[in-house]
């Protein structure tokens, strides 16, 4: 998750504030998005131990003991309210279980890695090749889901005196050992807006599955993987074929980050052909408050993680856990339910059941006059809420 | 019954302890009052544990080990907590940081290893019963060269929560004794099911031993009697056999092919893990603080670097090495089908005998400073680790002396057969005792 990495700004890739009207057309170019997102799973317990995942407003270092600490001797033991969460995700992204899937250590130094390697999953998932339906950017389209895996949180690093050159640095391990679960997508996005709009629909069906809150703090972090290649090369060549290069932007923390990084990825790699520069691929670093990506310097991103399986777990065997989940009413289903059950406009309804707490926010005032309502919630309440970036939360 | 405390100021000649508890409380309980020593890198509340490694020099777990809290159930003193090769890496007990562990038996030889302070602690009397892990052969090894009892339990009977890793999949925890009817005890104490550790497996031992070994079926593979066995101690592990023979065992010479390639399974196995294992150790948590003047990674290196002794570092490098992407299906992918074949192979033995018998050890204890170079040394262990890598049961016995160095008998049974294993051993020692 946190590589070993200092960030600098390029001198010649300062924000890009108007296009170079110059050079060759690349209008007939696409944008290529896939997505790796890894949300904090809402779990009461952490993955590898009993303490409370419950720290966001308590002292550093207070939910932790010798196994989250990674001390000495201490061995993980699976929250089995963790797997079952990841499975509830996967059969609601459609994905097909594996029968069996395995833990791997990924192998790497940094402070806020206690045991000098993290707890994932590697070439066994929990859950391969599934899909999730969004509102595309001219009709409803299908994005393919790659896998979907379970690890563990590292720690945090407090940086004192300044993130640019602090003084010294803190580590709080209350985080060390939330379950994560890690999607990600085939590249099948077009634009930062389709890459927004999948995340919204993802984070809706993870609310619905009672799995996730968005509300926690630092509980979504998104990587994206973008490129521009020439109209329908992508899909005539297909994925692992050398293209102009790929830009793996990292650090996203938020749903309008997102589009917002990659809105600037766009329009900086559209400048950079322009002006005639091979696309070589790269990692970049989202800088949220600047709204720029800045290029990583080091050579650590190129590391050698040394997967292995986990010898202290054995293989999980999900099969007979699969059959007994059932999953809660998803977005979709919901939505089509206000059409008819409430005689919503389908732009209405698709509004409304984007989020878990304003669907049921109109359910509960839906009865005083269904389509009114609706108009209200929708429009009003939710237009208001935008304007102050609130959420019905709070 | 109320704590009571055992005074504990042994005359340690042999450097057997790195940390004593010269007032060692105790309570009630089946070992209620035994002094019992613990390899130090095992979890000891309240209580230093090194590992033998300057990297761990000054760390005080504030949880015991399973094992440990089990034996302090039952009443016994933890006395002290004994030399090893640092973590667990060695035969000898001369790799580690704090000065070898010396052979009562012979103290210009070694106690074998890694866990040498726990064997040579019971060797020279100071304690009746300690703890030892076995990686490779840890406990075994020492047993033999120190001529004491040492037990390898099934892969999973003893819970390791607690156990500082070297290889979490082929390690595991047994007791050492004097005698079998002491390390039988211990066994039974630190057996049974764990929670906290996902590999514990719900098979407790309690077990009454018996000398009547009429009708086991006792397997000698070739193999066991191979290149690099001194012939002389071939000659008195042979005589301890005949014993067991005319005890009423019949005897049955067999082969273990898969046996050609277990020590280099075992060494791509054991480095790959402890090279993962190891990387928690980098300056910030434990041992000396680095200097943060210098930048991350210079300073995470230079605390390793100076942290680790030789040995470790060498195995750090062939582990990082063997799981390298491009060269992991070469060697760590290779070692689990080697490791699959010396499990089939014992499978395919144990459907036609009930244990396994031949020496623990090729040779008796080797002069200090003899096993120079590694590779002799990796080599020592061949005899010992597939019962590693199988997983299944190993005990050492004593069975005779060459030129006054102890030699030891090893038997192995089936997963989960501690039981029998420890009557053939059982049987040996009584009929040794009454010819």
């Amino acid at each position: 998750m946190t590589d070993g990495v200092s960030w600098e700004m390029d001198a010649d890739l300062r924000r890009p504030t108007q296009p170079a009207n110059i050079g060759p057309d690349f209008s007939g170019d696409e944008v290529i998005i896939g997505l790796e997102i890894h949300c904090q799973l809402d779990t009461r317990t952490k993955l590898f131990c009993g303490c409370s995942s419950d720290f966001r407003d308590d002292q550093p270092n207070t939910h932790v003991c010798p196994v989250c600490l990674g001390l000495p001797g201490s061995l993980p033991r699976v929250n089995k309210k963790a797997i079952e969460y990841a499975l509830k995700v996967g059969k609601a992204l459609n994905c097909t279980i594996l029968e069996e899937s395995v833990f791997s250590r990924k192998n790497y130094f940094y402070p806020d890695l206690n045991k000098g390697f993290q707890i994932t999953q590697y070439d066994k998932p929990l859950a391969v090749k599934g899909y999730l339906d969004i509102e595309g950017d001219s009709d409803e389209k299908r994005i393919r889901i790659t896998r979907v895996h379970v690890e563990e949180d590292p720690g945090r690093l407090v940086h004192k005196g300044g993130t640019d050159r602090p003084k010294y640095t803190l580590v709080d391990y209350n985080r060390a050992g939330i379950p994560l679960i890690e999607i990600v997508t085939e590249p099948d996005l077009r634009s930062p807006k389709e890459a927004r709009k999948f995340l919204n629909k993802l984070r809706a069906t993870l609310e619905y599955l009672g799995v996730f809150d968005s509300e926690k703090e630092g509980s979504l972090r998104v990587d994206a993987n973008i490129s521009i290649q020439p109209k329908g090369w992508f899909d005539r060549e297909g994925k692992g074929k050398e293209g102009r290069g790929r830009v793996e932007v990292k650090n996203i923390s938020s749903y309008k980050g997102v589009e917002k990084a990659l809105t600037f990825e766009v329009t900086r790699q559209k400048n950079a052909l322009r002006r005639g520069q091979k696309m070589e691929s790269a990692t970049r670093h989202f800088v949220e408050a600047r709204g720029v990506t800045t290029a990583s310097r080091s050579k650590e991103m190129e590391q050698d993680y040394r997967y292995f399986p986990e010898p202290d777990l054995r293989p999980l065997r999900v099969r007979e856990w699969v059959g007994r989940i059932v999953l809660p009413e998803l977005p979709d289903a919901r939505r089509e339910r206000f059409i008819s059950q409430y005689g919503c406009s389908p732009i209405h309804a698709r509004t409304l059941t984007g989020d878990l707490r304003l669907a049921e926010f109109y359910e509960s005032v839906a009865p005083i006059d269904t389509v009114m309502a609706a108009t209200w919630v929708a429009d009003t309440l939710l237009g208001e809420l935008n304007y102050r970036d609130m959420s019905i939360a709070k | 019954m109320d704590q009571e405390i055992l005074s504990f100021h042994p005359d340690d000649r042999f450097h057997a302890f790195l940390t004593t508890v010269p007032e060692a409380p105790f309570s009630g309980g089946r070992l209620s009052g035994f002094p019992v020593a613990v390899k130090d890198n095992i979890s000891t509340s309240g209580i230093e544990t090194t590992c033998a490694s300057r990297i761990l020099k000054g760390y005080i777990p504030p949880y015991d080990a399973t094992v440990a809290g089990l034996l302090r159930k039952e009443g016994a003193a933890i006395v002290g907590k004994t030399n090893l090769d640092e973590f667990g890496m060695g035969t000898t007990t001369e790799n580690s940081a704090f000065g070898p562990t010396l052979n009562p038996a012979d103290p210009s030889r070694v106690p074998g290893g890694s866990s040498g302070g726990s064997a040579a602690a019971i060797a020279a009397g100071m304690v009746p019963m300690a703890l030892g892990t076995d990686t490779g052969g840890s406990i075994r090894c020492p047993a033999s060269f120190c001529g004491i009892v040492g037990l390898k339990p099934t892969y999973g009977r003893v819970s390791r929560y607690g156990l500082i890793a070297y290889a979490n999949s082929l390690e595991q925890i047994g007791p050492m004794a004097r005698t079998v009817t002491e390390a039988n005890l211990l066994m039974e104490v630190i057996s049974g099911y764990d929670p906290r550790d996902s590999t514990s497996i719900d098979r407790p031992y309690r077990h009454a031993l018996t000398p009547d070994i009429r009708g086991v079926r006792i397997g000698v593979p070739e193999e066991f009697f191979g290149e690099g066995v001194d012939p002389r101690v071939a000659s008195v592990v042979w005589d301890a056999i005949s014993l067991l023979e005319r005890k009423g065992a019949e005897v049955i010479t067999c082969r273990m092919p898969s046996m050609a390639y277990a020590l280099a399974a075992y060494y791509v196995t054991c480095t790959s893990e402890a090279s993962s294992n190891l990387a928690r150790f980098d300056g910030i948590r434990y041992g000396t603080p680095p200097d943060t003047k210098k930048t991350w990674h210079e300073s995470f290196q230079e605390r390793r670097r100076q942290g680790f002794g030789e040995e470790v570092r060498r195995r750090i490098m062939l582990g990082t090495f063997a799981l390298s992407s491009g060269y992991y299906g070469k060697y760590y992918a290779k070692a689990q089908a080697a490791r699959e074949n010396v499990r089939s192979d014992y499978e395919r033995l144990f459907s036609e005998v009930d244990v396994l018998a031949g020496p623990t050890m090729p040779t008796v204890a080797f002069r200090l400073g003899e096993k120079s170079d590694p590779l002799s040394m990796y080599l020592s262990d061949i005899l010992t680790v597939p019962a590693n890598l199988a997983g299944v049961p190993a005990v050492s016995v004593p069975c005779g002396r060459l030129n006054g160095l102890p030699v030891g008998l090893q038997i192995t049974g089936r997963w989960f057969e501690e039981e029998r294993v420890m009557d053939v051993a059982y049987a040996y020692e009584q009929g040794a005792a009454k010819p």
